[in-house]
């Protein structure tokens, strides 16, 4: 909202709170009228269907009262005659009926309808009343009309006026509820109306508020940014941005500001030397940044000059001189500077090329003038310095390569002797493995006929219980066979008992034949047959007896024998079983001892391995010491091309640095003494094994300082 | 008593000669076949009060109430269990039917007269007196017993007689 405030023009905005303050104030009228006119609605009812029937009510009940009751009472009491009376109570009959007519036109409300219609009613009624009154009246008989009156008449009267009494008192009713409907209207129209005003106030307030607000403090940056302008303080703060008007003067500052920022920033950048910033014109009247342009070229074509010169010079071409006629004041100067320097600086130059030449056609001998001054004379005195040392180097030179020559071979014997301890460990080498190989194959014999022992051991062990088993089979035959004796021996017991019951009979037969004398006598025989048959079943019965108690016994003794025969078995396989865990123990170890010897076979051949390639740096040790030899003989023949400038001091100097160089190897020497010891003293202190996989890369990197 | 025999032998001459031979303890003795009745094994034997220690009680044969004398008792020999081949023979001696139980029963055989000699006599305080005579039957010696005097020695004697008179 206030976002959209701002984007409008100023003639806009107050003209936009003009028209919401003006659109509330018509609504607070049109809220006022429309109360008023429901008041006056009220108003209007309260006297038409309210105020004038109750006036007319009354009248009509005076009618009745006074005309017709009291004609009535003045006839009875004789002061009127019955036509007068007569008259006076049809003329009232008449108003009463018009003013009744009246009433109905003017009440008609829901509120009156049933009371309206019992009024008609009883008028009916007391209209028959009245008709027979007038009757009684004509008649002239003032007795009867005081019994009329006091009857009929009082009771058709009273109740009508009862009820348009109660009419009555209804209308008032009716008429306070509309006097109360009239003053709720008006405080509704009344709060309505406040609120509406209230409200306009309020919004009216606000806006003026909001708007006066944004523009004055847009204004207010704006003299700000103004002030720090006018101070040359670039860095000016305009955040007020918008569409209306006040928004486009803001715009305004701040293309100022920018267009000035851009100038300054292009200054700094030629000043920190940086000539290729561009700078555009606004516009054809834009004479900062004209001046600023014709600035930075007159800088671009002195730094041009300049940079032509040095890159002539640096080129080589030291002929080369600047165009002073092209510059004028300061620039002039400069450039007249730069040449003035190149003049200065190509005179030793060419004296130092001389020299060179000189020195690359080998002799060492010569020198260059010192008739210079300043930083010529530290060049000469350098180059001079550089020639004398170049000089004692290739003395240095010469006496290094004789020592070289000589370590070169002392070094070749060294590979020699090296090499042959190398191919000698390699072959001692070859019968480890072998030996290695050999205990491999015995390992796995033995493994073999340890698995050979445990199924042997195992069968036995079979057998073993196979023999248990029968052992059982065997005790349980012989128990029968000693089952089957007994029977036997019962059986035999009753054989002998029937012989013996047969000898019996064959005697008491005998003693028949006897007593029968000779006629008995072939009896007796046949008696004594028997008795020898009974005898001879006996005897056969006593020795079967006795076999059989022998077999018993046997049986019985060979029932202990298996069972001492199976407890025996029993202990062989305990001892099968025993002999199988040994066996299992040694396959355990024979595994454990393959493995070991299988481990120690690859660490023969990683020191194979190591042993090899010792031999073969040794070797390559060998021809390089000699293609180290024939370099030293090549470097002595060209230090011996250089032209040197006298020999008495080189002598003396070279004797300096032959000690010199001697002390220094010595100390090299016993530095090399003092890394190899360690190495030496450490190889017998280990196990071969522990030293030998796993300093593969050191023995390596010994073996290649060789 | 010779003519106790010899009445005994004239009502079966042809029996004469023929023994049943039985044994006792180490000693065969043999009795004349004709007064043997029956030979039959051990029966139950119902010992009966108030008799002397040579009887040994009675048996029940076939419903026949049968005297059992112990021949050991009698002849002073030492007692001795019941084997498996001790038998009773049952014998008419001394008026009535007698059983004795022996050992074994060993044989009926056909002694000659000539084999028998008399019985030796070694005393009057020893009695020997139903000892018929020894029957020398090759290495063997066999004593003939008179059954009437050795069921008959004491008080069964008259009792036995009792019924045959």
């Amino acid at each position: 909202m206030i976002r959209w405030l701002k984007d409008l023009s100023v003639a806009q905005t107050l003209l936009g709170i003009f028209l919401v303050v003006g659109l509330l104030c018509w609504a607070a009228g049109y809220v006022g009228v429309g109360g008023m006119t429901r008041i006056h609605g009220y108003a209007e009812r309260l006297h038409a269907q309210r105020l004038v029937p109750v006036e007319q009510l009354s009248e009509l009940s005076a009618r009745y009262r006074d005309g017709v009751d009291g004609t009535t009472q003045r006839r009875i009491a004789g002061s009127a005659t019955a036509s007068e009376a007569l008259r006076e109570v049809r003329e009232a009959r008449l108003q009463a009926a018009q003013q009744w007519a009246t009433i109905i036109g003017a009440v008609n409300g829901p509120e009156t309808q049933p009371a309206v219609r019992e009024i008609q009613t009883l008028l009916v009624e007391t209209s028959r009343s009245l008709d027979r009154l007038e009757e009684v009246i004509q008649s002239g008989d003032r007795a009867a009309l005081a019994r009329f009156h006091a009857g009929e008449l009082h009771g058709a009267l009273e109740p009508l006026e009862d009820r348009l009494a109660s009419l009555m008192a209804l209308q008032a009713r009716l008429a306070g509820a509309d006097v109360a409907g009239a003053r709720q209207a008006y405080e509704q129209a009344r709060q309505v109306t406040w609120s509406i005003v209230l409200l306009a106030i309020v919004i009216a307030l606000g806006l003026g508020y909001i708007v006066s607000r944004a523009i004055t403090n847009a204004l207010a940056q704006m003299r700000d940014a103004a002030d720090r302008l006018a101070r040359g303080d670039l860095d000016i703060q305009v955040t007020f941005r918008s569409r209306g008007d006040v928004g486009r003067l803001a715009e305004s500052f701040r293309r100022m500001a920018r267009a000035q920022k851009e100038i300054a920033a292009a200054a700094v950048e030629i000043a920190g030397g940086n000539l290729s910033v561009e700078v555009s014109p606004r516009s054809e009247q834009d004479v900062l940044a004209q001046s600023f342009i014709t600035l930075r070229d007159a800088v671009r074509e002195v730094t041009a000059e300049a940079r032509a010169l040095a890159d002539a010079a640096v080129a080589g071409d030291l002929a080369r001189r600047g165009d002073v006629q092209r510059f004028d004041g300061a620039y002039r100067d400069l450039v007249a500077g730069i040449n003035d320097i190149l003049d200065g600086m190509t005179a030793p130059l060419n004296e130092a090329v001389v020299v060179l030449e000189r020195l690359a056609q080998k002799d060492l001998t010569v020198r260059m003038s010192p008739n210079y001054q300043g930083d010529h004379a530290r060049m000469v005195s350098a180059l001079n310095t550089a020639i004398d040392d170049m000089e004692e180097a290739l003395a240095q030179i010469a006496a290094s390569a004789d020592q070289v020559s000589a370590a070169a071979s002392q070094l070749g014997a060294g590979s020699q002797t090296l090499a042959h301890g190398t191919s000698e460990q390699a072959s001692a080498l070859e019968e480890i493995s072998a030996s290695l190989q050999e205990m491999t194959s015995m390992t796995r014999q033995s493994a073999a006929n340890a698995q050979k022992c445990d199924d042997l051991s195992e069968s036995a062990r079979a057998i073993a219980h196979e023999g248990v088993k029968s052992m059982e089979r065997l005790a349980d035959a012989m128990e029968r066979i000693r089952a089957s004796s007994e029977q036997t021996a019962k059986i035999v017991r009753t054989i002998d008992e029937i012989a013996f019951q047969t000898n019996l009979l064959s005697l008491n037969a005998a003693v028949e034949a006897a007593r029968a004398g000779e006629a008995g006598r072939g009896f007796a025989v046949v008696a004594e047959e028997v008795r020898s048959l009974a005898m001879r079943s006996a005897e056969a019965a006593r020795t079967t007896s006795e076999l059989i108690e022998g077999a018993v016994s046997s049986a019985r003794d060979g029932a202990k024998l298996s069972g001492d025969v199976a407890v025996q078995l029993q202990e062989i396989a305990t001892r099968a079983d025993q002999v199988h865990n040994v066996v299992a123990e040694i396959t355990i170890s024979a595994a454990q001892q393959s493995r070991g010897i299988a481990q120690i076979t690859t660490s023969v051949e990683q020191v194979n391995a190591v042993t090899q390639t010792a031999a073969a740096n040794s070797e390559e040790s060998a021809s390089a010491s000699e293609e180290l030899s024939s370099q030293a003989l090549v470097m002595k023949s060209l230090v011996h091309a250089f032209e040197l400038q006298d020999t008495t001091p080189r002598h003396t100097r070279m004797g300096l640095h032959n000690g010199s160089m001697r002390r220094r190897r010595n100390g090299h020497n016993g530095a090399h003494a003092v890394v190899a010891k360690p190495r030496v003293r450490s190889v017998p202190g280990l196990p071969p094994e522990a030293v030998i996989p796993f300093s593969d890369e050191e023995d390596l990197r010994t073996l290649e300082k060789f | 008593m010779a003519h106790n025999n010899a009445g005994a032998g004239g009502a079966a001459d042809s029996q004469a000669g023929v023994y049943l031979v039985f044994g006792l303890g180490e000693t065969d003795y043999a009795v004349e076949v004709g007064r043997v009745r029956e030979i039959i094994g051990l029966l139950p034997i119902t010992r009966v009060p108030r008799l002397p220690d040579s009887v040994r009680g009675v048996i029940n044969l076939r419903g026949k109430v049968i005297p059992i004398v112990d021949l050991r008792v009698r002849f002073g020999l030492e007692a001795a269990d019941h084997g498996q081949r001790t038998c009773i023979i049952v014998l008419q001696a001394a008026g009535g039917e007698f059983g004795v139980v022996v050992d074994r029963v060993i044989e009926v055989t056909h002694i000659a007269t000539a084999a028998i000699e008399e019985p030796p006599r070694f005393g009057a305080a020893i009695d020997t007196e139903y000892l018929i005579g020894v029957a020398n039957c090759g290495q063997r010696v066999r004593l003939l017993i008179d059954m009437d005097l050795a069921v008959s020695h004491d008080e069964l004697a008259p009792q036995a007689a009792e019924p045959d008179a």
